[in-house]
């Protein structure tokens, strides 16, 4: 007690000036984050209504005019691709083309798939038997469709009864190439690290993404939900190699010129990591295939003297640089710093800092849960504080150590999320 | 053949051309038949034609001096048509004919007839098939006919006109032809002794059991009636034979016409006299109803068959994956998406697994479509959507053989009696009750159920929704009177014969029994019944 009161003390007596040089962390790289939020909010609501009110207009016909493919691909997902068809089936739109590609199944997928072709829940039912990766599986299933808006779905998701009229919905905007679907955890319940990847999820693409598309910074549509114009998809000659292939389709599909929206009422369910070393797993995956697509394969973004050089692209990517690659790398070094500075007073900083992020946090979470329109905040308050922590604490270390591996070792070369022939072949 | 008006014309006729007969009357113009005659022979002094004279007064012309070396015959007047003919047959016959005739007439003596079978031949023989047939069968009948021959299979619609309108209709089939496998009675050949045996055996069947047919069946007008009549006599059942020649690729056994045959075998196993057998089950056509379909494997988009088996290659550089055919550019493999060349299997790409791709539409599946093409009209049809339908072979049940030779006199047939009015099933249902529970003298009442409701629900929620309520409804009927009688699905009303209580009418609780099979209906279906039998049962039992 005596320490925390000693701590407080230590926090009084700081001036403005040296209060900053404490946290000049925290304010270079957590308050931007949080401010532009909150700017967000203010700006979202207007943005949204202008949007609103150019649909309004068409949205009684949306959906009718096009020719919808579904394709769902995956690799040994007998267990799931039926549950997955029949929620497709049981959407609002149904003249829906399902087409599912079984990549290289060893398990039952390809015997369902036919199955339910001859119950005439799928149109086409396509089997390879090499393992090639989701692209080319993704590829496959293009080419055997016929309509002109391409839903990609995952077999492992389930989707609201709405969810692919509203994301095809965009679409009546001849300029819009892909869509972004709103992807909630159905299994937040399960465990403590579902749970903060619900708060997450919330967080990062049910606000973020919808703040993104007020700003035209939706930089990925998410694998497991996404619909894509299919004059789009050629002009960039479909799927490219894996991993990481949702956000490089994406970062293509804006370098052409497309708009990418993001539809925050086609809501998509999915399963996230229940332990902590599966989403550490997933997390090192999704990293590593950001940095290598980010900065290898198109670093030219990046650069200025370049002829795929825009401010839009640039904006995302210095972002990504600056608040998720500097802020891993800096916080430790922020950290030894403190303690080397201030000695025990340091913990005092830390803990005023986290206590800060936490209420930050929950007021993001009021916020969030009130956009998204979702009863949010009663269910997750309890969990804010472990949440906090986790991210700081956790998830930033986890995020490290995958920009080392990639940045020094090409760890994503070792991903078998992609098969090693594939891999081999990867030029970046 | 011609005729001469006077003996004169005779000659000059006779002089023109050469005839094998001549039939001269006696009594003719200017010069009679037997001067006429002379003259003839005269002319023609080697051969000639063989003369028969034919005259009222016989006596008059044997007399004359040399009539019976001019003329082959003298026939009396008057003369029936069948007597001129044979007596023409023997004169113009080889003697060696005649003792073919009576060897046959040997040989079906040997198997108990006395004398060639009279038969009738399809189609009209020609002028060879009556010289050889002519032998073995009595082809000019004077008796009534016992078999029709046939000695060419295309026939056959004629022999359906016989079984469904002529009175010849109990009469055996003889197979001449080889050819008509199971459709005739029996077959027959002049060189096959047990073929003879076959055929007498068969027509002594025929006989003998058209003789215990009681006068309705025996001159039955109903196609029904006379095929359940045939069946009996020909102790056959009514078998289907696959014919590809024919649409539905079946006929039946017995030459009856081809579909009432059916219509007709169907309502005589709602009657109780046929019980059927699965034979087979066929696809057929939605627009003429043809069983002669093509099956195919079509590509799912366009419905062509045009399908062929291709390579997927996957291009791991550049994820696109595809049939070879769109990578093949001469003998080399060029990636369609990024132009490059394809080298290295392995290391380039691969071949990942085998596609169906339609050559006109250029689609690719792993699983084809079905679909049938009729052979008849063109139809093109989705293997799903094609009807399907059952054919059956029939038997005769015991009770058919009890109705065609029950005397009418001595039993009416229930089925024209009072209880002719309820429906057959109904009928078979309160015979069998009344069967298994003489003992216990139990009587019985019909009641019918009708569905108010019916047209109302068909019109909201379609036949099938209707037919799964009143299937509920049944079940529910069924389990509520548990032993006290039966629940029959006939038409568009329902049956239920129960056991007549004295203490409990169902008229009595009926309403009640109703409305609690109806109340675990999701849709109310209106139940209304109506007691039908009461009096025709006690009047049966009086």
């Amino acid at each position: 007690m005596a320490d925390f009161e000693r701590g407080f003390d230590f926090l009084l007596a700081q001036s403005a000036l040296s209060l900053i040089s404490l946290f000049w962390y925290t304010i270079i790289f957590e308050f931007p984050r949080y401010g532009i939020a909150f700017l967000a909010v203010a700006v979202v609501p207007v943005v949204e209504r202008r949007r609103l009110v150019q649909h309004a207009s068409d949205r009684s016909v949306s959906g009718s005019k096009s020719r919808i493919s579904v394709l769902a691909v995956g690799h040994n997902e007998a267990g799931s691709i039926e549950r997955c068809v029949r929620s497709l089936r049981a959407q609002s739109l149904t003249n829906l083309e399902i087409i599912v590609v079984s990549d290289g199944s060893s398990d039952a997928m390809s015997r369902v798939a036919t199955k339910l072709t001859k119950e005439g829940l799928v149109d086409r039912a396509l089997a390879t038997d090499l393992r090639g990766g989701k692209s080319s599986g993704v590829n496959l299933a293009i080419h055997a469709s016929t309509g002109n808006i391409i839903v990609n779905v995952d077999c492992d998701c389930s989707y609201d009864r709405f969810a692919i009229e509203n994301a095809v919905r965009p679409f009546d905007d001849p300029s819009v190439g892909a869509v972004c679907g709103d992807i909630i955890p159905r299994n937040g319940d399960t465990s403590l690290i579902a749970r903060f990847q619900e708060i997450e999820y919330l967080h990062t693409i049910s606000v973020g993404k919808r703040i993104a598309a007020a700003f035209g910074q939706v930089v990925c549509v998410s694998g497991a939900f996404g619909a894509f114009r299919r004059e789009a998809l050629a002009s960039v000659g479909n799927f490219d190699v894996g991993g990481g292939e949702d956000l490089d389709l994406t970062l293509r599909l804006r370098s052409k010129g497309w708009r990418v929206e993001f539809a925050e009422d086609a809501v998509c369910y999915t399963d996230v990591p229940e332990t902590l070393w599966g989403l550490i797993r997933q997390r090192f995956r999704w990293e590593r295939d950001a940095i290598w697509l980010r900065f290898r394969k198109h670093w030219r973004l990046l650069h200025p003297g370049s002829s795929s050089f825009r401010i839009a692209e640039a904006v995302h990517q210095w972002d990504y640089l600056i608040f998720n690659v500097a802020g891993a790398i800096i916080f430790p070094f922020y950290i030894a710093w403190l303690y080397q500075t201030y000695g025990t007073s340091a913990t005092t900083v830390l803990v005023a800092t986290q206590v800060g992020l936490v209420v930050v946090d929950t007021l993001m979470l009021a916020i969030a849960a009130r956009v998204a329109g979702r009863p949010a905040l009663a269910r997750n308050l309890p969990y804010m504080l472990g949440y906090s922590f986790f991210a700081s604490y956790i998830m930033r270390f986890v995020r490290l150590w995958a920009y080392i591996e990639e940045f020094f070792l090409f760890g994503s070369r070792r991903d078998n999320y992609v098969p090693a022939k594939v891999r081999a072949a990867r030029p970046w | 053949m011609d005729a001469a008006k006077d003996g004169f014309a005779a000659v000059r006729l006779l002089e023109k051309r050469g005839y094998d007969l001549a039939l001269v009357d006696y009594q003719l113009p200017d010069m009679d038949g037997y001067a006429s005659a002379r003259l003839i022979r005269d002319l023609h002094e080697k051969g000639g034609p063989k003369l028969i004279a034919l005259t009222a007064n016989a006596p008059a012309l044997e007399a004359r001096t040399g009539a019976d070396e001019i003329f082959e015959m003298i026939l009396p007047k008057s003369l029936d048509l069948p007597s001129l003919l044979q007596a023409i047959d023997r004169s113009l016959s080889d003697p060696r004919r005649g003792s073919l005739i009576r060897q046959a007439i040997g040989l079906w003596q040997e198997r108990g007839h006395s004398r060639r079978p009279p038969a009738i031949v399809f189609p009209e023989p020609t002028r060879e098939q009556h010289l050889v047939l002519g032998v073995c069968f009595d082809l000019v009948p004077h008796d009534p006919t016992e078999v029709i021959l046939v000695t060419d299979s295309s026939v056959i619609p004629s022999l359906e006109q016989i079984r469904a309108s002529s009175q010849h209709f109990l009469l055996p089939i003889v197979d001449l032809s080889g050819c008509m496998a199971e459709s005739a009675d029996v077959t027959f050949s002049v060189s096959a002794p047990d073929s003879w045996s076959g055929l007498a055996a068969c027509i002594d069947r025929h006989a003998s059991r058209s003789t215990l047919l009681n006068d309705h069946f025996r001159h039955a007008a109903k196609l029904e009636d006379r095929l359940i009549a045939y069946l009996f006599v020909a102790e056959r059942s009514l078998a289907p034979i696959v014919d590809a020649s024919k649409t539905s690729c079946v006929r039946y056994s017995g030459c009856f016409p081809d579909p009432e045959v059916i219509d007709a075998a169907e309502n005589l196993v709602s009657r109780g006299l046929l019980v059927r057998d699965f034979f087979d089950r066929f696809h057929s056509c939605i627009n003429c109803h043809s069983h002669r379909l093509n099956v195919r494997e079509e590509c799912p988009s366009c419905r062509s068959p045009y399908l062929n088996l291709s390579d997927l290659l996957h291009h791991f550089k550049c994820a696109h994956q595809g049939p070879e055919e769109e990578f093949r550019s001469g003998s080399r493999l060029l990636c369609p998406k990024c132009r490059k060349e394809l080298r290295h299997y392995g290391g380039d790409y691969d071949k990942s697994g085998r596609v169906l791709r339609c050559s006109p539409c250029g689609t690719c599946s792993s699983e084809p479509a079905i679909g049938f093409s009729c052979m008849d009209c063109g139809t093109h049809m989705d293997g799903d959507a094609t009807p399907k339908r059952d054919l059956f072979a029939y038997h005769m049940t015991p009770r058919a053989r009890q109705t065609v030779t029950r005397s009418l006199v001595d039993a009416p047939d229930r089925l024209t009696g009072a209880r002719g009015l309820l429906r057959p099933a109904v009928t078979r249902a309160l015979e069998k009750l009344e069967t298994d529970r003489r003992k216990a003298r139990s009587e019985f009442e019909v009641i019918e159920i009708s569905y108010k409701a019916r047209d109302d629900i068909i019109a909201r929620h379609g036949l099938s929704h209707f037919m799964a309520l009143r299937a509920l409804f049944i079940e529910n009927l069924i389990n509520k009177l548990s032993d006290l009688g039966e629940v029959l699905a006939e038409g568009d009303k329902d049956y239920a014969v129960v056991e007549k209580r004295e203490d409990a009418s169902f008229a009595r609780i009926a309403d009640r029994l109703l409305l609690h099979c109806q109340s675990s209906l999701a849709i109310n279906v209106d139940p209304a019944f109506r007691v039908l039998d009461a009096k025709a049962n006690e009047a049966d039992r009086g």
